[in-house]
């Protein structure tokens, strides 16, 4: 033998051994079911006086395996009989239910059943509930007792056996097999019925059907979807096939419809804040029956009591106010900017949606010489309402403007020309900042690019020549106001503006400015006072351009300062900036510029 | 016109009421029995309370089998037009294990109940499976069948026969060989105790022929001791079966036991009580040999009166009573006339009044009420004339009443 087939059968082999174990452990229960059935077949064979025998012997073999029991017909057909010895009509008619349901009922059996409907006195009530229930507990005591043969007392008997054991109904009905006569029927309070609540009474005639319908309460408080807003509860239970649905908000004044329909949700709006709503379902089957009902108590939020909120000063130095609410109802949202002069509402947000959180945005705010603090007040209101439910505040500092670029430094990287800086005070900021590239003689101050974040500390752009622009030099300017900062070595007035960009000046072939000042203008002033270093130059406007500015002011620290000179020459400070080249890279070989 | 109304004046001055009114024939129809016509001879006709099923005994062709059927009758008017297809009371055997009917089966003594929501509840004694032991051996159990229920109420080796409905439905009188003698019984069906009661207890004697009063708190019946027999009542007999024990019940009968006919020496048969529950009627032969008289006894005690010489026995719930009380219909035992059906007052102060059915061999007349209507069901031979005479049939007649002969 090859060592294939030697592994073949050992894997064959344990197969084998796998499969008479799991044989080995279920053979107990196969065999105590076929035992059980076994005896109660010998018990019916000897007739009737051993019908309690073959009765237990039957629940013996349904308790060892209660699906194979249902679904056997030797099972089946042993019960019926049995079960009719015993007076247990009710429990041998399902067995003969279940024998038809699979095909199996034979002539004898059937005989039985015709007997069993048609001849025993028995009539039948069949439970009918909507929604399937277990465990149905419940009493049915005849209302007039003597009027009930022996016959009838002991099926009655037997039938509070089986109450007691728990019934399931469900909308296929369950049929219970009654003597013939007039019954009080009283379900356990634990029952979750909506009706009958009290005990109802029944007429039973022999050979009829009376229908006992159950309306159970639906759905189970677990499975109600309950979303509760400031005037508006959502409820929505899990959906019945073929039913209808009616949600009826209770109220003193009567039942109120809400909504109506085949839709397992229903919005119930209009409520008000911070109230318990009473909800009752009615589920109706199509013929407008009512199959089920269940309650539900929602209540509406109440008005918010809490709430956070936090500012801050954005790149375009607008403020972003952010706010946070608690839960709880809210109708409207203010934010308000706090001032001595009063508050200006800076949003009010309505929404039938709760207002949880949001952002608003205000400014933007130039900045000024000192740094100064915004404050804002959100408000959370509920309509109506006389006061805001919750309040909260948040402040911020909109930095000092720039006084000046403190230093510039460049790097350039195959081709990736970067630009950084600082500013004094190192926190400031400005509306913008302007990036001027030093190119040579005749190019000083090209303009290569803005950036308008207030925070800005760096620029990059692309160049063609990374080896040319390695010999370039940047400085930037921050604007603020319209007004650009700048640190010229000396200064030379135009008298007027520009009026062409720097790239149609060159162009022409008239030479650039450096760098172009300008500030605000100054009620009295007569002329304004430029000085830059020792040099000083008066213009008429505010604005100035200066051109041969930087080459020969490499690593030098210039303060600009402007005065408004009045009529009788008095001289009133307006702007001061400092720019500083020291930060510049030099170049290696002064003489290999071009 | 002189003569006339003196006539009229002598008629409703000098002749008793009885004599003045009467029956007279409207209409008569042969009501067909689908699928048992011409099979075998209907007989002992029974129509239950509201007129709507009929049920009869029916010998088959081949004489092995008598059993009782049932059917509604069918037509909106007073007299039906029709019936449908007659069903066996008791059920066919088959494989029911609770067979209730041997292979020849024999069923007899049909009494109707009140209806169980329009549905007929009778009573039959009939032959049941299990207590037939042999070829020949009859025996006879009380057969309930009602909306939802049919069963047996006795089972017994001996006889349990001629079983009678209450009219309240309560209960079933029969009467039952299992003492030897022949005893009356009466099942309960409701109430406590419920089940088989003895009601008599002659030991040397047969109680025969149960009849209830229309207000089911008497129960005529025949008694027969030695060579005569004599017709009972036994009243309040529902406080009678109140007493549970059987000795008690024994010694507490004498004081609800009357006998109407007391000094009676000939022969009693099937009394039957009038309407208005004053009357008991019942059937005498003084020879055997002789056709029986009717005669009518006030149930409040008197002398019995004969009121008709020479009617046919109607062992079956005795003789019939016009819904009025004033009078019975007979079949009179004239072979001269082919046994006509006849109208006799309850005081017999005036001849029977033939009821001219045009039919010949008449028997088994059942009286009724049907859309407001008197209706006589009765079995004859045929119409005159008819040329197939050989199968009994089942007719009905309207009958209207009239003041004046």
């Amino acid at each position: 033998m090859s060592s294939t087939q030697r592994s073949s059968f050992a894997r064959k082999a344990k197969l084998g051994l796998w499969a008479g174990l799991v044989m080995l452990l279920a053979l107990p229960a196969w065999a105590g079911y076929t035992a059980a059935l076994d005896q109660a077949l010998f018990y019916l064979s000897r007739g009737s006086t051993y019908g309690p025998d073959a009765v237990r012997s039957l629940r013996q073999a349904e308790a060892e395996d209660p699906t194979r029991a249902w679904s056997d017909p030797r099972w089946l057909e042993a019960a019926a009989r049995a079960y009719v010895q015993t007076g247990r009509h009710t429990e041998a008619y399902w067995a003969l239910e279940r024998l038809e349901a699979q095909g199996a009922l034979g002539p004898e059996a059937a005989a039985l059943r015709e007997h069993l409907l048609e001849a025993s006195g028995l009539g039948r009530v069949r439970m009918v509930s909507a929604v399937p229930l277990d465990r149905v507990r419940l009493r049915m005591a005849p209302l007039d007792p003597a009027a009930l043969d022996p016959a009838g007392r002991r099926a009655v008997e037997r039938l509070s056996e089986l109450f007691d054991r728990g019934l399931g109904v469900g909308p296929a009905g369950t049929v219970l097999l009654v003597p013939e006569g007039r019954f009080r029927v009283a379900f356990d309070p634990a029952t979750p019925l909506e009706a009958p609540k009290d005990a109802v009474d029944l007429e039973v005639w022999a050979g009829d059907e009376v229908d006992l319908r159950l309306v159970p309460r639906y759905p189970r408080p677990a499975s109600w979807r309950v979303g509760a807003g400031a005037r508006t509860v959502d409820l929505a239970w899990p959906p019945l096939v073929g039913m209808t649905y009616r949600l009826v908000r209770e109220v003193p004044d009567g039942p109120v419809i809400v909504c109506e329909g085949s839709e397992p949700s229903c919005r119930d709006q209009g409520l008000a804040v911070g109230v318990d709503a009473a909800y009752r379902l009615e589920v109706r089957t199509a013929d407008g029956t009512l199959a089920a009902v269940g309650r539900v108590t929602a209540r509406t939020l109440a008005p918010v009591e809490r709430a956070a909120a936090e500012a801050q000063v954005q790149d375009d130095l607008r403020v972003a106010v952010a706010w946070v609410l608690g839960d709880g109802a809210v109708d409207e949202v203010r934010v308000m900017r706090e001032g001595s002069e009063g508050d200006r509402i800076v949003l009010r947000r309505r929404s039938p949606e709760p207002l949880r959180e949001g952002q608003a945005v205000d400014g933007p705010f130039l900045p000024e010489a000192r740094p100064r603090p915004v404050s804002y007040r959100i408000e959370a209101w509920v309509a109506g309402a006389e006061a805001p439910a919750a309040a909260a505040w948040a402040e911020v500092e909109i930095p000092a403007r720039v006084e000046r670029v403190a230093e510039v430094a460049e790097s350039v990287d195959r081709g990736l020309v970067v630009v950084y800086w600082e500013t004094l005070p190192r926190e400031a900021a400005a509306q913008s900042y302007r990036i001027y590239r030093q190119r040579g003689r005749g190019t000083l101050g090209e303009l290569v690019g803005e950036i308008s974040d207030a925070f800005a500390r760096e620029y990059s752009y692309e160049v063609a020549d990374p080896l040319e622009a390695s010999q370039w030099r940047h400085f930037v300017i921050p604007v603020v106001g319209g007004r650009w900062i700048l640190d010229p070595e000396w200064i030379r007035a135009t008298g007027e503006e520009p009026d062409q960009r720097f790239g149609k000046r060159r162009r022409m072939g008239q030479t650039l400015p450096d760098l172009a000042l300008s500030w605000d203008p100054c009620r009295g002033a007569r002329l304004y006072a430029v000085v830059v270093g020792e040099k000083e130059v008066l213009v008429k406007r505010p604005y100035v351009e200066v051109d041969g500015l930087q080459t020969p002011l490499l690593a030098t620290r210039h303060p600009v300062r402007v005065y408004a000179v009045g009529a009788g020459g008095e001289r009133v400070p307006l702007l001061t900036v400092d720019l500083s080249y020291r930060a510049y890279p030099r170049p290696a070989k002064r003489g290999a510029r071009p | 016109m002189t003569r006339r109304l003196a006539a009229a004046l002598l008629t409703a001055v000098l002749l008793p009421a009885g004599v003045r009114a009467g029956y007279r024939v409207e209409a008569v129809e042969a009501l067909p029995l689908p699928g048992l016509d011409g099979k075998g001879q209907p007989a002992a006709l029974a129509v239950d309370p509201p007129g709507d099923h009929l049920g009869f005994e029916f010998l088959a062709a081949d004489g092995d089998t008598l059993e009782v059927y049932l059917t509604r009758l069918q037509g909106d008017e007073a007299l039906p037009d029709g019936a449908a297809p007659p069903r066996p009371a008791v059920p066919a055997a088959g494989p029911d294990p609770f067979a209730l009917k041997p292979e020849r089966p024999l069923s007899e003594g049909l009494s109707f109940g009140p209806p169980k929501r329009g549905r007929p509840r009778l009573v039959v004694a009939a032959t049941r499976k299990a207590a037939v032991r042999g070829t020949g051996v009859v025996n006879l159990d009380v057969f309930l069948r009602e909306p939802g229920r049919r069963v047996f109420l006795t089972e017994h080796p001996e006889n349990d026969a001629q079983p009678a409905f209450a009219p309240d439905g309560t209960a079933v009188a029969l009467t039952s060989g299992r003492t030897g003698q022949g005893d009356l019984y009466v099942y309960r069906l409701r109430g406590e105790p419920a089940g088989l009661m003895r009601l008599t207890f002659e030991a040397g004697g047969s109680e025969l022929y149960p009849a209830w009063s229309p207000d089911g708190d008497r129960l005529a019946f025949v008694g027969h001791l030695g060579a005569s027999d004599h017709v009972y009542l036994v009243d309040r007999v529902g406080a009678l079966l109140a007493v549970t024990d059987e000795t008690s019940r024994r010694l507490r009968l004498r004081e609800h036991l009357r006998d109407l006919t007391p000094g009676w020496s000939g022969t009693c048969l099937a009394p039957s009580f009038s309407p208005d529950g004053r009357w008991v009627a019942f059937l005498s032969r003084t020879k055997a040999a002789r056709p029986a008289d009717l005669y009518v006894v006030p149930a409040g005690g008197g002398r019995a009166r004969r009121v008709c010489r020479g009617v046919l026995s109607e062992t079956r719930g005795g003789p019939r009573w016009t819904p009025d009380s004033r009078g019975l219909v007979v079949v009179l035992d004239d072979a001269d006339r082919l046994n006509p059906l006849a109208w006799v007052p309850r005081e017999g102060t005036a001849p029977p009044r033939l009821l001219r059915t045009g039919t010949e061999l008449n028997a088994d007349p059942w009286v009724t009420v049907r859309g407001g209507e008197v209706i006589v069901f009765f079995t004859a031979q045929g119409g005159v004339g008819r040329a197939e005479k050989r199968w009994r049939r089942v007719y009905a007649a309207r009958l209207r009443r009239e003041e004046s002969p």
